[in-house]
């Protein structure tokens, strides 16, 4: 019977068929990987920065691999994989990125096994959820609600007054186009919560005092919400508690005016987070 | 409103993400000086959300631990 070869040697000495490195893509031991690249950070605690990864990946499928990843081939690799010039294919398989953390093949298989689940549940659940909001899908959220007593006459007579509104100057004319933070802002709310972020503000029963000095429209009412407003709101958007759902949101907010306001009026709450602790809250309140 | 947390808290044991985050929320406003809306009181008023109260939200977030408040990272794929 021959002596095993340490696994050193055998990724080393990598005389074996090509079929063979088609099932085990990645096959380098921690010698090979040089000192300056460490393992990714989806190995090591962070799970939401995984996410943004395979995030970038599912909105650009094309450039994800070959850029990024391409300093990661060592020249064993490289020498080995005779065919991979012809085949980009299999040159991208064999780039994966490398985890220095693995002491042995078996390890490093694994490793590569549960990052290629990953990725697959990832490219089937975040675009779904998450991905761009297309234009039909914004005309949809957009759009008033349909209702056979709304006449054409309501619809013209409402027309007329957004036509002469001061709120429409404003936000067709310059100073909303320069309002970077603004745009911004709202697309990151179509995308995580599917609605416009003055859903909140209609449904919910909450008023936006963003500024608490006159200005020349009441801006309480507003679209136009201030910097500081969006700024410090864009950062909550991505919290996974509200599950995308506007309702769950704004009833956070709303927990945070009554506490904050000492609000001893009756909240009518609704338990939109399917959360037994919200159900058990409805009853009391 | 603590008081009905903490009472719900102890009917039901099982830890719950919301009840933390209003617990985070509770303890973020408390020291903030207030004055009793009652009931009856500015009655149909709407809730006045100031950029001060989504401020709160992201610090009690951040109050929950690792996984309250989101990385910047996961917004910034966005």
């Amino acid at each position: 019977m021959a002596k095993r070869k340490p696994a050193h040697s055998r990724t080393a000495s990598k005389s074996a068929p090509v079929k063979r490195q088609a099932v085990v893509p990645v096959l380098n031991t921690p010698a090979a990987v040089p000192s300056n690249q460490s393992a990714t950070s989806s190995e090591h605690g962070n799970p939401l920065s995984s996410d943004r990864s395979d995030n970038q990946s599912a909105e650009h499928p094309d450039d994800d691999s070959a850029a990024a990843e391409a300093p990661q081939v060592t020249p064993n690799n490289a020498g080995t994989s005779t065919n991979a010039e012809g085949n980009k294919k299999k040159a991208k398989t064999e780039t994966e990125p490398v985890d220095s953390t693995a002491d042995t093949p078996f390890q490093q298989f694994f490793l590569e096994v549960g990052r290629a689940r990953e990725k697959e549940f990832n490219s089937a659940t975040l675009p779904t959820r998450y991905g761009t909001v297309s234009e039909t899908e914004l005309d949809a959220m957009l759009d008033g609600p349909k209702d056979s007593r709304w006449t054409d006459a309501d619809e013209a007579e409402l027309m007329s007054k957004w036509n002469a509104s001061q709120l429409r100057k404003d936000i067709e004319g310059k100073k909303y186009n320069s309002v970077t933070y603004l745009r911004r802002f709202w697309k990151r709310f179509l995308q995580f919560m599917r609605a416009p972020p003055t859903d909140i503000l209609a449904d919910f029963y909450i008023q936006i005092d963003q500024f608490g000095k006159k200005d020349a429209i009441d801006r309480s009412y507003s679209p136009l919400w201030s910097g500081n407003l969006c700024n410090t709101f864009e950062p909550l958007l991505a919290c996974d508690l509200w599950q995308g759902n506007v309702s769950t949101l704004a009833m956070v907010l709303q927990y945070a005016i009554i506490v904050r306001t000492d609000d001893r009026r009756q909240w009518p709450l609704e338990n939109h987070a399917g959360e037994f602790f919200i159900d058990y809250l409805v009853l009391e309140v | 409103m603590k008081e009905l947390c903490d009472a719900v808290h102890e009917r039901d044991n099982r830890p719950s993400r919301f009840h933390q985050l209003f617990m985070a929320i509770w303890n973020r406003q408390k020291t903030k000086p207030k004055k009793k809306i009652l009931d009856g009181e500015l009655k149909d008023k709407p809730y006045l959300l100031q950029p001060q109260d989504i401020s709160t939200i992201a610090a009690a977030l951040d109050d929950m631990g690792p996984y309250g408040m989101p990385s910047p990272m996961s917004l910034s794929a966005s």
